[in-house]
């Protein structure tokens, strides 16, 4: 790596992580990136072999990618590094860019519900500022407060309250990207319905760093419920407890997250989670009690709740390996019984996802690779599909079907156009 | 000034009537007329001709025989769109998607359905609400426009500010892409791995393909549904309500306001709703859920509407009730059709909170051009509709109502907001787009739909400037080196 794309970054930062799972340093709603800055002008360190650096403003990522692009240099992206897509930092890389030096709230309206701030922030971070006026970025993904937004958004990453709040690409309102080849890309805006032009917020949300680095975005907030409750249903018997997912799940009420637990070392545990007015979240209560004809095995409010599901943030941490199964929502109770047989499962119910975690630590590769082919046969014969979306193993089993011939030229074309050098990570799919 | 389009080859119209027989493609002028225009009335195109395929496979038919003989062509679903999307630019072909009407699959279990894209936004939720379910986004226009042209618009309605608008709602699309190949965008990129290419679809007018079945998601319907009508003797009062309900923690299914000229062509028109003609405003509220808490939410909204200076709040439960609170807003465009020859129905978003100081510049920008402006809008997302009411043979009120136009798009993107929130830029606003988009961000879209329509066949002529559509690759791949990056146009000697 040539320093020359370096002196552009002077943020280069020394404080930077090795190759190693960020999964053992929890900083529970710490914000690593609120100091940012601070060790600014130190000497590149090693990441897998590459440098890190950690630009300060636009200017320098759009310079610093402008010659990575020209020279033919490849560069990977790394926000607060939880969830790096496996084999991310593997092979040639001759320089990571980090966002951990952009890291401040620019604009926040809590009148309008919006908030503007750069990729480097933190989710505890977020979560301190917009709890102060009684709002919230009803976003949980897998480990939550130690993640940038940038990263968030990138990776597409969720949890369950997608089942009444969406994913990622539902709660941005614009962003700024710089691409593969150093042009400042402006997408979106920052009010909440806007169609002027193609939809490039949707692309550049989810792609994973291939099209360029998000280094801002305008997201849509909401305001904190009231009332926050948590209902635990219990059966021994895994298939009583699909049945009973499911019953909730075509219930004529809308449940902000329902998800299904077993293999975790209690009895198999249906999760609702009610967000609302005290009024409305009693009678959701009556009524889907009503539904399964049972009481909740525990019930849980306020913080107690909130707490509960902020433990499943970190149901993916000291695991060795994750799948994500997508499948019809109806079929969930064909296919979580394989997934028992391999790993400790949580099903976003209503959306129709399993994720997978096969234990460690003491997992061997083999153990691990095995659980996952094992896992990726049980499920293709229920017609859904298969992932791997984090692995400490070098190798890891294909996704399952094979991205359609049709889509893969529609997506080769479009990461040309972001990244016509081909600096950028290229899965291999 | 209209010029009349190419005619079709006989070899193309014989391919065309063999795949989708004789009744599916029109020639005759006297019959092509309906297809001239959209419900932008101002502008006419006439296509070559219309072919009416029934399904994907005469869709992809269609479309190769087309691209063939390099004819352009544009897909049209209701017609109804207001942004001249479905124009037949440059003589293309229109694909109308009128006879591909059908629900194929409704998976109750699943709360999904599998449609073909000419099924009408409202015939989907008719199908089914028998089954307690419903399709979410609610254009004005849901008794005639298709969820096809919904899905290339990313069209919203009135109860899109709790639900949020198509988007949201398209698992996946199977879609003919320009050169007639087929491809299956799904899942909008959760958990494959994959970029979102259905998400990228939505919104994209027509031009990177047609749609030709629809996978889509359907919600319980709410239990119950309060509504409330507040009066205002000042425009401004409304647009300060709208922001204290929303302060309030309060998330209403809908938030609209209607006002005074609105308010009076509804009750000079056989609509009339019994609104007050000396109001400045009526904002309707809408609660929807669980039954047990509407009322106190209903309470607390209009306690927010008197302390912003209602002079009125009138409060519906029932379905009959209700639909006569909502009655002013639902006629209002039909309405002012019979009070002016033309109607323009401008489309912008502002920050929620702006509502009041630019209402009062699109009230000043109206006098100052002597031109009646209309306002009908979805509120509680600062998406307006200043609506320009003028007679197009009067040509120099043709022109005062284009520089009005112009100056409202400016001042609505100077306080912060867009172009169009939900209408699409189709053929009229592609001038408005570098108001809002850098010539990068602009090339970054055409490079996009590149990949999708090397040929430039489909559509053409619609979202972006021409000057960025001719734009030469070789010019712009300047854009990211250190040097002055000017986009060249193709053709220009630098
Ligand atoms: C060199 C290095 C290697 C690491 N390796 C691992 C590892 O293998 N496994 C692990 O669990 N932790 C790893 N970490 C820990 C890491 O520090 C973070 O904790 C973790 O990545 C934070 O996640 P994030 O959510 O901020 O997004 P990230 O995990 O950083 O990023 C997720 C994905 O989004 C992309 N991305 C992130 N930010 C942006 C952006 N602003 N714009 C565009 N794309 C972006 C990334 O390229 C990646 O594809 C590593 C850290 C370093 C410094
Ligand atoms: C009175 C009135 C009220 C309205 N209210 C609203 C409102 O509240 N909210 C709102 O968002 N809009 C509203 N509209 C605008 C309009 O109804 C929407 O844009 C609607 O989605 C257009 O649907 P259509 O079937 O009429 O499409 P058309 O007008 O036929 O076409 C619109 C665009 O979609 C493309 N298209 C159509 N079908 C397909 C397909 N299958 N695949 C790919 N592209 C396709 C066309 O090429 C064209 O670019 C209103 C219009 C009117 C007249």
């Amino acid at each position: 790596m040539s320093l020359e794309a370096l002196e552009d970054a002077s943020a280069v930062r020394d404080d930077e992580g090795g190759k190693e799972p960020a999964g053992g340093e929890a900083h529970p709603g710490d914000a690593p990136a609120a100091n940012g800055g601070a060790a600014a002008g130190g000497r590149p360190t090693e990441a897998g072999g590459a440098p890190v650096v950690a630009p300060r403003t636009v200017g320098e990522l759009r310079n610093l990618m402008a010659r990575a692009s020209r020279d033919g240099r490849q560069v990977r992206f790394i926000g607060n590094a939880t969830s790096l897509p496996p084999g991310y930092l593997d092979g040639p890389v001759d320089l990571v860019v980090s966002t951990r030096a952009l890291d401040t709230v620019h604009a926040y309206d809590p009148a309008d519900l919006t908030l503007t701030a750069d990729a480097g922030v933190s989710f505890g971070q977020l979560e301190r500022v917009t709890g102060e006026q009684g709002q919230w970025l009803p976003l949980d993904p897998p480990g939550r407060a130690r993640r940038s937004l940038g990263g968030v958004l990138a990776s597409g990453a969720y949890g369950p309250l997608q089942g009444k709040f969406g994913t990622p690409r539902d709660h941005v309102l614009g962003l700024t990207l710089v691409t593969g080849d150093g042009r400042v890309l402006e997408l979106g805006g920052r009010v909440v319905k806007n169609v002027a032009g193609y939809d490039l917020v949707k692309l550049a949300v989810g792609s994973g760093g291939r099209l360029g680095i998000v280094t801002s975005a305008t997201v849509r907030l909401h305001p904190l419920p009231v009332r926050d409750v948590t209902l635990l249903y219990q059966t021994p018997r895994l298939a009583l407890a699909v049945v009973l997912a499911r019953s909730l799940a075509t219930a004529p009420v809308r449940i902000p997250a329902l998800e299904l637990l077993a293999g975790h070392g209690e009895e198999p545990t249906v999760a609702v989670r009610l967000l609302g007015s005290p009024e409305a979240v009693a009678e959701s209560e009556r009524i889907l009690n009503g539904r399964v004809g049972r009481e909740a095995s525990r019930r849980l409010e306020g913080e107690a709740s909130a707490r509960w599901f902020a433990a499943l943030e970190r149901f993916e941490d000291d695991a060795a390996a994750v799948a994500r199964v997508s499948h019809l929502p109806s079929r969930l109770g064909d296919l979580v019984e394989p997934a028992v047989e391999c790993g400790t499962v949580a099903a976003h119910v209503s959306l129709g996802v399993l994720r997978v975690a096969v234990r460690g630590p003491g997992a061997s590769e083999a153990a691990v690779l095995d659980a996952l082919a094992r896992l990726r046969d049980g499920v293709a014969s229920a017609g859904a599909t298969f992932r791997v979306s984090r692995a400490n193993i070098p190798r890891w089993p294909a996704p399952e079907p094979a991205t359609a011939p049709g889509v893969l030229a529609l997506t080769r074309g479009i990461v040309d156009s972001f990244d016509p050098a081909g600096v950028l990570s290229r899965p291999a799919s | 000034m209209i010029a009349k389009p190419p005619r079709l080859s006989t070899g193309l119209a014989d391919e065309l009537v063999r795949i989708v027989g004789e009744d599916g493609v029109i020639t005759d002028p006297a019959r092509l007329m309906v297809y001239e225009s959209d419900g932008l009335t101002a502008y006419r195109y006439p296509p070559r001709a219309v072919v009416l395929p029934r399904d994907g496979d005469e869709t992809a038919g269609v479309v190769r025989a087309i691209a063939a003989e390099r004819v352009p062509f544009v897909a049209r679903g209701s017609g109804t769109g207001l942004s001249g999307g479905a124009l037949a630019v440059d003589g293309a072909v229109v694909v109308c998607t009128a006879r591909m009407n059908r629900i194929l699959e409704l998976d109750l279990h699943n709360r999904r359905a599998r449609i073909q894209p000419g099924v009408v936004n409202a015939h989907l939720t008719a199908a089914t609400q028998p089954h307690g379910l419903y399709y979410a986004p609610d254009p004005s226009s849901q008794s005639a426009c298709s969820v096809g042209g919904n899905v290339a618009e990313n069209s919203g309605g009135p109860h899109c500010l709790k639900y949020g608008v198509t988007s949201r709602y398209i698992r996946g699309l199977d879609v003919v892409l320009p050169d007639g190949s087929r491809v299956y965008l799904g899942d909008r990129g959760l958990d494959t791995g994959e970029l979102d290419l259905a998400g990228l679809f939505v919104g994209s007018e027509g031009c990177f393909g047609i749609a030709v079945e629809i996978d889509v998601e359907l919600l319980p319907l709410p239990q119950a549904t309060h509504t409330l009508l507040g009066i205002f003797e000042r425009l401004e009062d409304a647009g300060r309500a709208v922001t204290a309900i929303i302060a309030d923690g309060l998330l209403p299914a809908a938030l609209e306001i209607i006002d005074q000229a609105t308010i009076r062509a509804v009750e000079e028109s056989i609509f009339a709703a019994g609104y007050p003609t000396d109001a400045a405003a009526a904002l309707v509220v809408e609660f929807d859920g669980i039954e047990v808490g509407l009322e106190a939410e209903a309470a607390r909204a209009e306690a927010a509407c008197l302390e912003c200076g209602a002079r009125e709040v009138r409060r519906a439960t029932s379905a009959d009730a209700r639909a006569a609170l909502w009655k002013g807003r639902k006629k209002a465009f039909g309405a002012m059709g019979r009070i002016a020859p033309d109607l323009l129905v401008q489309d912008a978003t502002v920050p929620r909170t702006r509502l009041p100081d630019v209402l009062a510049e699109i009230a000043q920008i109206g006098r100052r051009y002597d031109l009646k402006v209309a306002n009908v809008f979805h509120a509680g997302d600062g998406n307006l509709h200043p609506n320009i009411l003028f007679d197009r043979r009067d040509a120099t009120e043709m022109e005062r109502v284009e520089l009005a136009s112009k100056e409202i798009m400016r001042i609505c993107v100077d306080a912060g907001g867009t172009i169009t929130g939900e209408h699409g830029v189709g053929l009229d606003k592609r001038d408005y787009m570098s108001l809002i988009h850098s010539d990068d961000t602009l090339w970054a879209m055409e490079s996009v739909r590149r990949v999708f329509d090397p040929a430039g066949l489909c559509n053409p002529g619609k979202v972006l400037p021409d000057r960025i559509r001719g734009m030469d690759p070789a010019g712009a791949a300047e854009a990211g080196s250190d040097r002055a990056r000017t986009i060249v146009p193709a053709g220009a000697t630098a």
